[in-house]
């Protein structure tokens, strides 16, 4: 394995890390006012939310280099205030990758707030529980499971993205490039033995992040489910 | 029973110099209109006696600050309308408490008693609930009955001095519902506090409570009333009776309440003799009365039976002279029958109380052959355990 690679496999692992974390703190907040909204807005968010889903990662992609291209709107903008450039770097790829892996990390959180009995927060509310303090203590460790779906899901497919990291990122050594793409350049070279090597690494290590995950999930699972008297 | 003084008058005295814990004038529209005005004192356990969907729950909810709720409600003299309901001055058991699983009983007393700014101790009652041993258990682990104890021992660590209990005894069996009852009164003397009581079991309604609330309507507004227990029971009887609906009609619900001296005791027969309106009849063995006091007793209607002559020669230990006052046609489940009215005859000049008036319950085929009269005079009988003290 080569310098490249490892690099590779650094960014690959931070862009997961990174994405997972930065969308478990945005989506928490926003999953739990969505679950228990009820505005005209919702179906319509619902879909935007979802809209990832299904679009192909390069028409995304294709949207990102439009929208953050330096030469015009909120790229040049962002250009010259804030000095950020979102195209062809590692930012720019945060950004792809938590849009692309938002509809994996919200819906399992909306599904789990949505699946909370109703008397919840009365019952919370009648035992002296503030508002926030029902969220922080009662709320959050009962939708544990959803928040380990959540997570494994967004970092699993973030390590296993290639078109929107294609698109907006380029293939840069050391700045953007990921492990699918290294892998797909040793397979446009026809450097197989490194092609394997790298394959393999993702297979293992995404087996035993999903099993560990799984199995971890099924520890708590158990106990979190609420009981109701009758 | 609250009320075991030997004169019914010096219960009634004591609550006059007793403080209000609660005052409330409240309306509430959703579902149904309904308004309640009533003041509780300390340690006064009233309870609202209606049918199931009568809107106790909602009612309940509007005072707990969990529904919309106008006019006014003071607990302890500070207005709680207004107050979102975990700074209310109110501990409320619900119909059906949501017990949180993610933690063990007891985290869940601990995590509770962290929300309060002064954490009520319930140490002592977990105890007497049954729940030492089971305070490393989450609530799924538990029994229906353990987790309505539970729920018990949550809503008390608020330690605020108005209790609501809604059907918090519902489906608890005989031993664990004194051991609830001994703790509800408990906490109201260590707090100083009132409770309010929702339930359709009249047994619960006869062990615990001090005052009822009666439901009638004006203008399609549901108003309670307040009443002492035994008339309100009789006027609850008789809105079953009027308003009757055979699948909600229970023998439980026909319990009459009166009134007997003991008279003596018979430990080895396990009886304890009373007399009422001159009249001897025997229930179960009970040492702590003393001869000569004045004790509550209760009579199931669907336990008695009526006979034109007494049966000197039968097994039924009880058998009172009585009038008979009124008939209602009244089934049970399926059963056709005839509840009859009666009153005690009184054989004794200086009674102290009222004649009691008590229902019987007799199927329609035992009517048709018998035909009793109005104003006829009948036995009453029934075995000793018909009748509870």
């Amino acid at each position: 394995m080569n310098e490249g690679d490892l690099q590779a496999i650094f960014i690959t692992l931070k862009l997961a890390v990174l994405t997972t974390l930065a969308l478990l703190v945005i989506t928490i907040p926003c999953a739990y006012w969505l679950a228990r909204s009820k505005r005209a807005i919702k179906p319509f968010l619902e879909t935007l939310i979802t809209l990832p889903l299904v679009l192909p990662p390069t028409v995304l992609g294709y949207y990102f280099l439009v929208l953050f291209s330096p030469q015009q709107g909120i790229g040049l903008w962002l250009q010259q205030t804030l000095g950020v450039q979102l195209v062809f770097s590692f930012s720019g790829i945060l950004v792809a990758s938590m849009i692309y892996s938002l509809p994996f990390t919200f819906r399992p959180l909306q599904s789990a707030f949505e699946q909370l009995p109703d008397n919840l927060y009365s019952s919370a509310a009648l035992l002296g529980f503030k508002p926030w303090r029902q969220f922080l203590w009662l709320v959050l460790p009962m939708i544990k499971p959803a928040i380990y779906t959540a997570a494994t899901l967004s970092f699993a497919h973030t390590v296993g993205e290639f078109g929107v990291i294609l698109m907006i990122g380029g293939n840069i050594p050391g700045e953007t490039q990921v492990v699918s793409l290294a892998l797909f350049d040793h397979v446009e070279s026809f450097n197989l033995q490194a092609a394997n090597t790298l394959a393999g690494l993702m297979l293992v290590s995404s087996f035993a992040v999903v099993f560990a995950c799984q199995w971890w999930q099924r520890q708590t699972q158990r106990v979190s489910t609420p009981t109701r008297l009758f | 029973m609250a009320l075991n003084s030997d004169c019914i008058g010096i219960s009634d005295l004591q609550s006059v110099s007793k403080s209000v814990v609660a005052h409330i004038e409240l309306n509430c529209t959703k579902p149904v209109s309904q308004q309640l005005d009533c003041q509780l004192k300390t340690l006064q356990i009233t309870v609202l006696l209606a049918p199931s969907g009568a809107g106790k729950s909602s009612l309940f909810n509007a005072i707990a600050g969990v529904a919309p709720a106008s006019g006014g409600l003071k607990v302890t003299g500070q207005q709680q309308l207004g107050v979102p309901a975990h700074k209310r001055r109110i501990a409320y058991v619900t119909q059906s408490p949501l017990l949180f699983d993610h933690l063990t009983i007891a985290a869940l007393l601990k995590l509770v008693a962290k929300q309060q700014a002064q954490p009520f101790d319930i140490s002592w009652a977990i105890d007497p609930l049954g729940l030492t041993d089971k305070l490393s258990c989450r609530a799924h682990q538990l029994s229906g009955g353990q987790r309505q104890r539970v729920a018990l021992l949550l809503a008390m660590i608020k330690g605020a001095p108005l209790l609501l209990l809604d059907e918090a005894l519902t489906g608890l069996d005989q031993f664990n519902k004194q051991a609830c009852i001994g703790v509800i009164k408990d906490y109201l003397c260590k707090v100083q506090g009132a409770a309010l009581l929702a339930c359709h079991q009249l047994d619960d309604v006869l062990a615990l409570a001090d005052s009822c609330l009666l439901q009638h309507t004006i203008n399609d507004s549901t108003h309670w009333q307040m009443l002492p227990v035994d008339e309100g029971i009789e006027r609850y009887q008789q809105q079953l009776i009027e308003g009757q609906s055979s699948e909600n009609i229970q023998g439980s619900q026909f319990t009459s309440l009166f009134y007997g001296q003991v008279h003596a005791h018979f430990p080895a027969l396990g009886l304890t003799e009373y007399h009422v309106s001159g009249q001897r009849c025997f229930a179960a063995y009970n040492s702590d009365y003393q001869i000569g006091c004045v004790q509550p007793l209760i009579l199931k209607a669907n336990r008695l039976g009526l006979s034109k002559t007494a049966l000197p020669e039968s097994s039924f230990v009880n058998q009172l002279k009585v009038q008979i006052t009124a008939f209602n046609p009244v089934n049970m489940g399926q059963e056709q029958g005839m509840l009859v009215k009666v009153r005690l005859v009184n054989s004794e000049q200086e009674c102290v109380h009222k004649p009691a008036s008590l229902h019987v319950w007799i199927t329609r085929l035992s009517f048709n052959q018998l035909q009793p009269k109005l104003n006829e005079t009948w036995f009453l009988i029934g075995k000793a355990d018909a009748l509870h003290s």
